[in-house]
């Protein structure tokens, strides 16, 4: 059989964002793909070096568009540790409740995307109506469906009155609901499994050998989450699992990741419960002293590393970002080898890329 | 002859069943779904947009498949709505002539992916053809069923031997269903989209297309479904008080909606079935049974 | 098997005398010689550390260094100072192959020679940069490729 080769992407309807790879074919089977990032490769970590800490806050809530909270969070804690700045409790408790409330936004959409990738767009358009109860209260909390602007540098800037914590309530107890409806769904309608069981498969060893993170590397049976290994804001005084399956194709992503929202869902109804009272934010110190600090936190994807390096002046002397998208990417070259080209597309939906993340 | 059951007729009742399919999708999914007049106005935009080739394709080619297409399911439409009306079209053959002019625009469109010579429209062709060869058997056994057991290759034939007797979705309940599922296969509708899966084929073999060709192809599928809907319920339905009345063609157009309804279900509750998991479906388990089904009638 | 056994045992093979504490610095770093990277993360491999964060290059004064960030319930980052005029960092995607990418980056920004690894082709870059490695020091503006032609 003669080899084809196909471009997928940059610009493709299965792609949400510009990556290019390219599949050759023999047959029906995928024998080898070439990646191809940098379409959205900005230098945001050059730029970060000429602003000053607090305008880079602005910088980094644009490295993703969906995990835009996350980033800010991991940064400012990172500006925080160098400051030895420590923030109010009630500050710390809105930001995890975004940070939670961005990851099951990020799973239900995720969730739509795989399943318009394998043609079911029922679901597609059930978990995107259910995406707008979690985009509305987003928006109530901090006034931005995907874009918030609500940290700074020694908490945050809005606080919650009774009014949206009821709303909250009233919006988390739907969405419990909802999502326990697709989870059914995934675990037991049969034209889904036909679609996603047994592909894009990675041992436990490819995980440890590839350093993946994230649901990725929970649906292989490796068990990181930061929330739990080293636990960052106040993550280890509320209580909740981490999900771990042991089948490692796309349907084990799947299950961890909806698990994942009912989790973050659970969160997010302890957080309302126990949110302390008090000031929102500490005041910060003029000037940021010299030295180092990583700062590590849990985004939707996996692990988002942070190092800031300030040597006393006005802007850091080096900010570096990774994200989590990066180490799935190495793997999907192996994913796909062998596989039919009609699970191409469920593969590279399962491995829930986010390109702006990766390129920065 | 222009206006029914011709050119106007079908036109316009491949784009009511069509509108009828975007709307139940829509609140399957939970949506509000399109206006009626929707596949009318995409239409008459598509013609007015312009027609842009790849270099290289032979244009001639080009234009002559979508209009051969749309000429195909034209006629073919023009036999089987008129004989909802009267017997006096239907000639002895015809129903082997119709099942042949329906099948044409499958084969077709792939040659269209295969002219326009993009990566995707050939993948896209190659797969449409597996399925071409799949679907279409399938079809024409389940349905010979129903000409085997009128014993006549007429529409007229077994039209009257239904209202003579039993309708034939009793006894062929089974044939009845694998038909259906020869059809779906045919239109290239989910769960058999493969060739048009978007996530995949960008539009399969008709990437390329734009403009009046395009709404050609487009003009085609909907033909295509509403005579393959009204064939299925004079197949298998004709007995139920079909008969050449206004009563008759009031019951007719109730059934071809209620197949309609069928369709649309199954497109929205299943997910795109893989090209290997299609074709394994029908040869294993579609085919042999249609087989089966026809020995039982030859026997019974 | 352990995290302090393995941080013990790099610190013996580090080039710093006292343990390595820069103001604020939260997570535990040793520094080391490039000949020494290798046997580094061999022994790291040994003691089940395997998750490579990330790759960071960082200017101290000067001087080039590449932190390498592992990780395992605590972070460790070994700190290797880069000669430009000698090529002595050796690739890990022997030991580790998730390490690609991230070293790929350092080469494409850094402008770092990174022995066994191919780069050929080019990673977050343009494939018709012409401006050399952007985080260097001495790449203070971004270089405008020419102008395109047409509206």
């Amino acid at each position: 059989m003669s080899r084809v080769t196909i471009p997928i992407g940059p610009q493709h309807p299965l792609l949400k964002e510009p990556l290019s790879f390219n599949i050759t074919l023999e047959g029906e089977n995928v024998i080898d793909s070439v990646l191809r990032l940098g379409y959205v490769h900005r230098g945001i970590e050059k730029l970060a070096q000429s602003r000053s800490f607090v305008q880079n806050i602005t910088l980094f809530e644009r490295v993703c568009g969906i995990c835009s909270h996350i980033h800010t969070t991991t940064y400012c804690q990172a500006v925080e540790g160098l400051l030895g700045l420590e923030v109010p409790r009630r500050g710390v408790y809105i930001r995890m409740l975004l940070c939670e409330l961005e990851r099951i936004h990020s799973h239900l959409l995720w969730l739509g995307v795989l399943a318009k990738n394998i043609g079911l767009n029922t679901v597609f358009m059930y978990a995107w109506r259910d995406r707008e109860i979690v985009l509305d209260l987003m928006e109530e909390i901090s006034g931005g469906r995907v874009s918030h602007a609500i940290n700074t540098i020694g908490g945050v800037r809005k606080d919650l009155n009774q009014d949206q914590m009821k709303k909250l309530t009233v919006g988390l107890d739907e969405l419990i609901g909802r999502v326990k409806d697709l989870l059914r769904i995934v675990k037991n309608d049969r034209s889904f499994k036909a679609r996603t069981r047994g592909i894009g498969f990675l041992s436990q060893e490819d995980v440890r050998r590839y350093c993946v993170v994230g649901p990725v590397a929970r649906a292989s049976g490796v068990g990181i989450d930061l929330r739990k290994d080293a636990p960052y804001a106040y993550y280890d005084e509320l209580s909740f699992n981490v999900v771990t399956m042991n089948e490692g194709d796309v349907w084990a992503r799947a299950m961890v990741r909806i698990h994942e929202t009912t989790e973050a869902i659970r969160l997010c109804q302890q957080m309302v419960e126990k949110l302390p009272s008090g000031e929102i934010s500490a005041t910060m110190k003029r000037k940021v002293p010299a030295g180092e600090f990583i700062s590590r936190s849990e985004a939707p994807r996996g692990e988002v590393i942070y190092f800031v390096k300030s040597d006393g002046s006005q802007t850091p002397a080096r900010v570096k970002v990774r994200t989590p998208t990066l180490t799935a990417l190495i793997t999907l070259p192996q994913q796909l080898r062998g596989l039919q080209m009609a699970d191409v597309s469920a593969v590279v939906a399962g491995v829930d890329l986010c390109i702006a993340c990766a390129d920065r | 002859m222009m206006i029914f059951p011709g050119f106007l007729f079908l036109v316009a009742l491949g784009m009511l069943f069509h509108w009828i399919d975007r709307k139940l999708i829509a609140r399957f999914e939970g949506r509000i779904g399109p206006p009626w007049y929707q596949p009318l106005a995409d239409t008459i935009k598509l013609f007015a947009k312009e027609d842009i080739l790849p270099i290289g394709t032979n244009e001639a080619f080009a234009l002559l498949l979508p209009l051969t297409s749309f000429a195909t399911v034209l006629t073919a439409g023009y036999y089987i709505f008129s004989a909802f009306l009267t017997s006096s079209t239907s000639f002895e053959g015809d129903f082997i002539m119709i099942v042949f002019l329906l099948s044409l625009p499958s084969l077709l469109f792939f040659l269209g992916g295969w002219t326009t010579s993009g990566v995707y429209s050939i993948l896209g062709g190659n797969r449409s053809l597996l399925q071409y060869f799949s679907y279409e058997v399938l079809f024409l056994v389940t349905l010979s069923g129903a000409s085997i057991a009128s014993g006549s290759w007429s529409l007229q034939g077994i039209r009257a031997a239904q209202e003579s007797g039993l309708p034939f979705v009793i006894p062929q309940f089974v044939g009845f269903l694998l038909a259906m599922a020869g059809l779906i296969g045919k239109l290239k509708r989910s769960p058999y989209d493969i060739p048009k899966a978007k996530s995949e084929m960008i539009v399969g073999p008709l990437t390329e297309y734009s403009g009046k060709k395009l709404a050609m192809w487009k003009l085609t599928d909907y033909v295509q479904t509403v005579a393959g809907i009204a064939l299925l319920v004079q197949c298998y339905f004709s007995g139920l008080w079909t008969t050449y009345s206004p009563v008759g063609i009031f019951t007719s157009i109730l059934l071809m909606l209620g197949l309609q309804f069928a369709l649309s279900v199954i497109s929205a509750i299943f997910t795109r079935l893989r090209i290997d998991q299609l074709i394994d479906l029908n040869w294993r388990l579609f085919i042999p049974l249609s087989l089966l089904q026809n020995i039982l009638i030859i026997i019974l | 098997m352990s995290f302090t056994q393995a941080y013990s045992a790099i610190r013996k093979i580090s080039a710093a005398g006292d343990e390595i504490s820069y103001p604020g610095l939260n997570e535990k770093q040793v520094l080391l010689s490039p000949a020494r990277l290798i046997p580094a993360v061999q022994i790291l491999l040994e003691n089940d550390i395997y998750h490579l964060s990330t790759i960071t290059g960082v200017y101290e004064d000067e001087q080039l260094y590449l932190l390498y960030h592992f990780w395992d319930r605590e972070g460790l980052t070994l700190r290797v100072p880069v000669d430009f005029l000698q090529d002595q960092i050796q690739t890990l995607t022997q030991l580790i192959p998730g390490a690609l990418f991230y070293e790929r980056e350092i080469a494409e920004m850094f402008g770092v020679h990174i022995n066994g690894l191919d780069t050929s082709q080019k990673m977050f870059l343009p494939d018709n940069w012409e401006g050399g490695a952007p985080m260097r020091r001495e790449s203070t503006s971004i270089p405008v490729n020419e102008k395109s032609e047409g509206q």
